[in-house]
């Protein structure tokens, strides 16, 4: 446990000299940002990971020789192979394939789901916390009324809806995914909320305001930079949670409508113990592909956050 | 070089494959039974019961009531504490229970019941003809909300009864304590089932009870009283269910002192009963699961056809469905065999008519198979008056050939409507799948708002529950069809059995070439049993329970 | 404070009466009742079913009706289990609470000790491990764990039962009934922290790194404090403070049960009402637990705004 902390203050040590180094640099603080951002290798590594990825789910299925949908009895369930590279589901079909289009769907919900939870928590949670008062006690209470709302009853209904007005299911888990983001920024905008709440009492914010500093000047230039970590950590475990949450809502025919594939209902329709056991090629693929995308977009995050600390 | 040899085995493989399916679908009515290989390798958790068997259970709701519960895990429960007055075989025929005999009068209206000398409820009370009038009264209460609709089976005065009327049912007469008659108003196979259920105690049940007020009754759902081969003892909520053996069970103690449900799910049942702690289970049937349940070495397995079957409903309603040859090309044109050999790999078939193999019913031979020919299928549909359109899609007035399928989330559908989607596809038909829960799709389809609607039937007793909700009154995807009215409520009112599997066997025909629905699957259930208990004799319409009173530990 | 948390509370029953009103609408909205789901009655059985259970209603008066009753302390009758919601809540709740409650105390310890020991060393090895882990058990779905802790600890080693509270039969009194229990709670217990531990694991982890570039940090590690009392004493309490927040939203969490792990566990929970009510469509019981649910979660936020109260005077309550 000590030379843990020894550990600690050396490389504290080698900090000092680093922020001495950067004193002499004169860069916008966004520009060092993003300078910092380029020379960081792991950001570029998760960038590339990220890129290929949405690459391959793009262009990949136009490139493989199986159609998505034909289903072939006599090789249900066939290891990978040299025909079917990641092998067959119970259907005869191609894995690989339904992996690559699967991943157009998941990737593009996760991505616009978390996205919109964010946007939504955190504005809500910085006007609250911020301005306080009348501001603060509407959006918070609002929230709690939001949060009392059971989502799987409104989800079933918001089915019967869409399916009502003949909305094309291949579009209708956008709509719900809209759906569960307008439901769930609460939890992000009560920790945001708590966290303004606290730092807007700390010295350095008293210290802008003794200067003078604009309104916008001490928001978006001190205050809300210090709330990004929680941000960041917020957005990667939602992109995660949105990806496999979607297997579950299209248990509740909410999700996407099979045939389409998607990461979460290809794991999903693997749920045997003797599958789980003996054909690793059905679930493998689509849990490391979310492995890969969590990771990525995490790294990405903390580099991010690195990039942009005022303190840093 | 290598790659030859290799797509060669795979060939022979497939062909294997295949072969098993066909070969199951010939054998379709056998029914199959694997002794366990090697009981030495009972689990210790199971060698060291000696007075108990466990049995499994999925989702007991607590209302141990045989006319009360809401759900079919519950009726298991009670028809272990209950018994009836008239049982079924494993055909699914009437057999005699707590009734020693019945009669029915020639122009089948008046059931004459007479009872075993000397029955006794399991608290040693005497059960009599009083308790059978009770529990028909019962029924007919006007505040009585469960599954039995005793009004299908007509007995005399009890509408009048229902409706405040009448002080008592005019159509139920004691003779003495071992006769009872019923007398009803129009003939019915479903009567005899209805009437001859399980029996409840006047003394017990009817203490808490009077007219219109049924709370008494439900609160005693908690604490059952039945004459069946096992007494209730405990609930545990989410756990399991005790019982021990009945001394006042008509045929004698059962051998066993104790018997136990153990709630178990899907997942992990398999786990559960090869570590010992179930002694019964039943499984989804595949390959996989009989291969492990064969690698135990000390499962006794049993595979025998059920009598649901899975479907998919046209909706009359909607004109392009009207055209008899659309229904007839969507039934040409579905990959069937396909879907069967997918799902129950071998222990299933390409369902026919509305009955499943293993009743006493079942009879294809000259009912269309609509074997599967895609060739037909494109030429009924030209027949129609549906062309080939520039996108591959049939189009007949300017209207393009989509149909909408309800579908609940479940292995049979996900693996049904990519096979639908494609073998429809290549007939020029697109199909728009629509998923959702059960309870919505049932709103669903009576709303009309749908083209075809797939789903299973529960568990089939009597033919008559096939057929039933194609009666032009009692349809709701809109079937008339006057020909079919007339045979289902024949060979409903007639109840010689020969006479009776004749009429069906006509009405199946003239259902094949009218179709109402697109028959989908039989299939057959899994069971296992502990090499430990001798005498597991399971059938789709009994479960294990003609078993309880016969089951032994083997020492 | 004292004001504040009065007009909370009195605040909490508008707010209590609003979400009982949307909710019972949408659970009116949804397609089809307790009597559509059974396929087999005919249409005039149907409708005398209706009738009894008065869903022939309008919703607004049934609305009403369930108000009036609740305004006598009554939650209603179960259809579809046909006793008291409250008694059929009291069946269940309480076995998934000793389950949440065992496993929020193992988890916000386990999360906060590895959370803080990775801040300490950002981008060490052991913070690269402990990343890695978390996101490959969020990667998979719950029941992969599940089976595969199954598979060792149960069926292959047999030291541990398979699922269920009690052994099958079992009549244990006393310790021997405690001891029962808490093996059969091993397996759950280990699945819902390995699950629940990754995120919270990241948000100590995020916020302990900012406390410990805290100017009152810098100060102490400048007045020479050991590097031990640096992170314990002074990052940690700052460190802390944002998650506060997340310690209000397990309130109703530690009676709802997880769906999918007592389920796989056959831990007699209630985490099966959910799914069963609403695929049920059984009303009563569905108004009662979610509102239940509801007063836990306005109680669990306000709570966590006092505690975040206490815990850092420099907030100003309003």
């Amino acid at each position: 446990m000590r030379s843990y902390f020894n550990g600690r203050r050396r490389r504290r040590q080698a900090e000092l000299e680093a922020l001495a180094g950067t004193l002499g640099r004169t860069r916008s603080p966004l520009g060092d940002a993003v300078w910092r951002l380029r020379h960081s290798r792991p950001a570029l590594l998760a960038l590339a990971v990220l890129g290929l990825m949405v690459l391959a789910c793009v262009f990949g299925p136009w490139l493989t020789p199986w159609q998505l949908d034909s289903t072939d009895a006599l090789l249900s369930n066939s290891a990978p192979s040299a025909r079917h590279w990641l092998g067959t589901d119970f259907l005869g079909r191609d894995i690989l394939t339904r992996l690559l289009v699967a991943g157009r769907i998941s990737l593009s919900v996760g991505f616009v789901s978390v996205l919109l939870s964010v946007l939504l928590g955190y504005t809500a949670g910085a006007l609250a916390g911020y301005l306080g008062g009348i501001v603060d006690a509407l959006i918070m209470r609002f929230a709690d009324l939001l949060m009392t709302i059971p989502s799987l009853p409104l989800l079933i209904i918001m089915g019967a809806v869409l399916s009502e007005l003949k909305v094309d299911p291949d579009y209708r888990i956008y709509m719900v995914m809209l759906m569960l983001s307008l439901l769930s920024w609460t939890s992000l905008a009560r920790i945001v909320r708590g966290q303004i709440l606290s730092l807007r009492e700390r010295d350095f914010m008293l210290a802008t305001e003794v200067l003078g500093l604009s309104t916008r000047r001490r928001l978006f230039r001190h205050l809300l930079p210090n709330t990004v970590p929680l941000l960041i950590v917020a957005a990667t475990m939602g992109v995660a949670g949105a990806i496999l949450n979607e297997s579950y809502l299209s248990y509740l025919g909410l999700g996407v409508v099979p045939p389409t594939p998607s990461w979460g209902n290809m794991m999903d329709t693997a749920n045997s113990f003797v599958d789980f056991q003996r054909r690793p090629w059905l679930w493998m693929p689509p849990g490391l592909a979310i492995f890969c995308t969590v990771i990525a977009i995490n790294v990405l995050g903390d580099c991010l956050r690195d990039a942009i600390d005022p303190k840093r | 070089m290598g790659g030859i040899r290799f797509a060669r085995r795979r060939l022979l493989l497939a062909a294997m494959v295949w072969g098993l399916g066909t070969m199951a679908a010939a054998q379709a009515a056998e029914e199959g039974s694997l002794r366990a290989s090697d009981p030495s390798r009972l689990p210790a958790a199971a060698r060291a019961r000696h007075d108990v068997v466990v049995s499994a259970i999925s989702e007991p709701q607590g209302i141990f009531n045989p006319y009360l519960f809401h759900n079919g895990w519950d009726e298991n429960v009670t028809q272990v504490i209950f018994a009836n007055l008239v049982g079924l075989d494993r055909q699914g025929r009437p057999v005699p229970q707590l009734a020693e005999s019945w009669q029915v009068s020639r122009d089948n209206l008046v059931y004459t019941f007479k009872l075993r000398p000397n029955l006794k409820f399991s608290d040693g009370s005497p059960l009599t003809a009083s308790d059978v009038e009770f529990t028909l009264t019962l029924l007919h209460d006007p505040k009585y909300d469960g599954e039995t609709d005793i009004s299908l089976a007509n007995i005399k005065g009890g509408a009048d009864y229902k409706a405040g009327r009448a002080g008592t049912i005019s159509g139920i007469k004691v003779l003495d304590p071992r006769t009872i008659r019923i007398t009803t108003t129009e003939a019915g196979a479903v009567t005899l089932p209805l009437i001859g259920g399980p029996v409840l105690s006047r003394a017990y049940y009817g203490k808490n009870y009077t007219p219109g007020h049924l709370d008494g009754v439900r609160t005693q759902s908690a604490r059952p009283l039945g004459a069946g081969p096992y007494v209730y003892d405990k609930y545990i909520p989410g756990q399991e269910v005790r019982f021990h053996a009945n001394p006042y069970y008509y045929a004698g103690k059962p051998p066993v002192p104790f018997f136990i449900y153990r709630i178990t799910s899907d997942a992990t049942k398999l786990q559960l009963f090869q570590t010992g702690e179930v002694d019964n289970d039943r499984f989804s049937i595949n390959k996989d699961n009989i291969e492990q349940l064969k690698s135990l070495g000390f499962a006794n397995i049993d595979i025998y056809n059920s009598s649901d079957y899975s479907l998919v409903e046209f909706n009359l309603k909607k004109p392009y469905l009207k055209d008899v040859r659309v229904r007839q090309a969507l039934i040409y044109g579905l990959d069937r065999q396909k879907l069967v050999d997918v799902v129950y790999q071998g222990y299933g078939s390409v369902a026919t008519e509305a009955v499943a193999p293993g009743s006493w019913a079942y009879d294809p031979s000259g009912v269309n198979p609509y074997a599967y020919n895609p060739a037909r299928a494109r030429t009924l549909l030209d027949q129609a008056g549906w062309k080939v359109g520039a996108d591959g899609i049939r189009v007949k007035d300017g209207q393009r050939l989509t149909l909408t399928l309800l579908a609940t989330r479940k292995l049979l559908t996900d693996a049904l409507i990519p096979i639908a989607k494609e073998s429809y596809k290549a007939i020029g038909v697109e199909l728009r799948p629509e998923v959702s829960d059960f309870n919505a799709l049932l709103a669903k389809r009576k709303a009309g708002h749908y083209d075809l609607a797939t789903f299973s039937t529960s568990l089939i007793n009597d033919p008559n529950e096939g057929v039933h909700d194609f009666l032009t009154s009692q349809s709701v995807n809109g079937y008339h069809n006057p020909q079919v009215d007339r045979l289902t409520v024949e060979a409903n009112a007639t109840l010689d059995l020969k006479r009776r599997k004749q009429l069906y066997h006509q009405l199946y025909q003239v259902l094949a070439g009218d179709p109402p629905v697109i028959y989908l699957a039989y299939r057959k259930v899994l069971s296992a049993s502990s090499a430990r208990i001798s005498g597991f004799t399971p059938d789709i319409y009994n479960g294990i329970i003609t078993s309880l009173p016969h089951l032994k530990i083997v020492k | 404070m004292r004001q504040f948390i009065l007009r909370r509370v009195l605040l909490m029953f508008p707010t209590l009466l609003g979400a009982s009103a949307v909710i019972f609408f949408i659970f009116a909205l949804t397609p089809g009742d307790f009597v559509d789901g059974s396929i087999s009655l005919s249409p005039e059985r149907a409708l005398e079913l209706k009738a009894l259970y008065g869903l022939d209603h309008p919703a607004w008066q049934r609305y009403l009706h369930w108000l009036w009753q609740l305004a006598h302390g009554d939650l209603g009758f179960s259809l579809q289990y046909q006793i008291p919601v409250t008694e059929l809540l009291d069946r269940y709740v309480w076995n998934s609470f000793l389950l949440a409650s065992v496993v929020l105390v193992l988890y916000w310890g386990l999360s906060l000790l590895i959370g803080v020991t990775a801040a300490v060393r950002p981008h060490s090895w052991y913070d690269r491990l402990v990343t890695l882990l978390v996101f490959a058990a969020m990667s998979f779905p719950v029941f992969f764990l599940c089976l595969l802790l199954i598979k060792w600890f149960a069926v292959d080693l047999a030291w541990l039962p398979v699922g269920g509270m009690i052994a099958t039969g079992s009549e244990s009194r006393g310790w021997a009934h405690v001891l029962e229990v808490a093996a059969h709670m091993v397996l759950p217990v280990l699945t819902l922290v390995m699950l629940q531990a990754g995120s919270l694991t990241r948000y100590f982890r995020a916020s302990m790194l900012e406390a410990l570039a805290l100017d009152c940090v810098r100060t102490a590690r400048a007045k020479g404090l050991k590097e031990r009392t640096v992170v314990f004493k002074h990052a940690l309490r700052n460190g802390l403070l944002p998650v506060i927040t997340l310690l209000g939203f397990e309130l109703p969490g530690l009676f709802s049960g997880a769906i999918v792990t007592e389920k796989l566990f056959n831990w007699p929970g209630a985490g099966h009402i959910h799914i069963d009510t609403l695929a049920a469509r059984d009303y009563p019981v569905l108004m009662g637990f979610t509102l239940f649910l509801a007063v836990l979660t306005i109680l669990g936020n306000l709570l966590a705004d006092i505690a975040y109260a206490l815990a850092d005077p420099r907030i100003r309550i309003r």
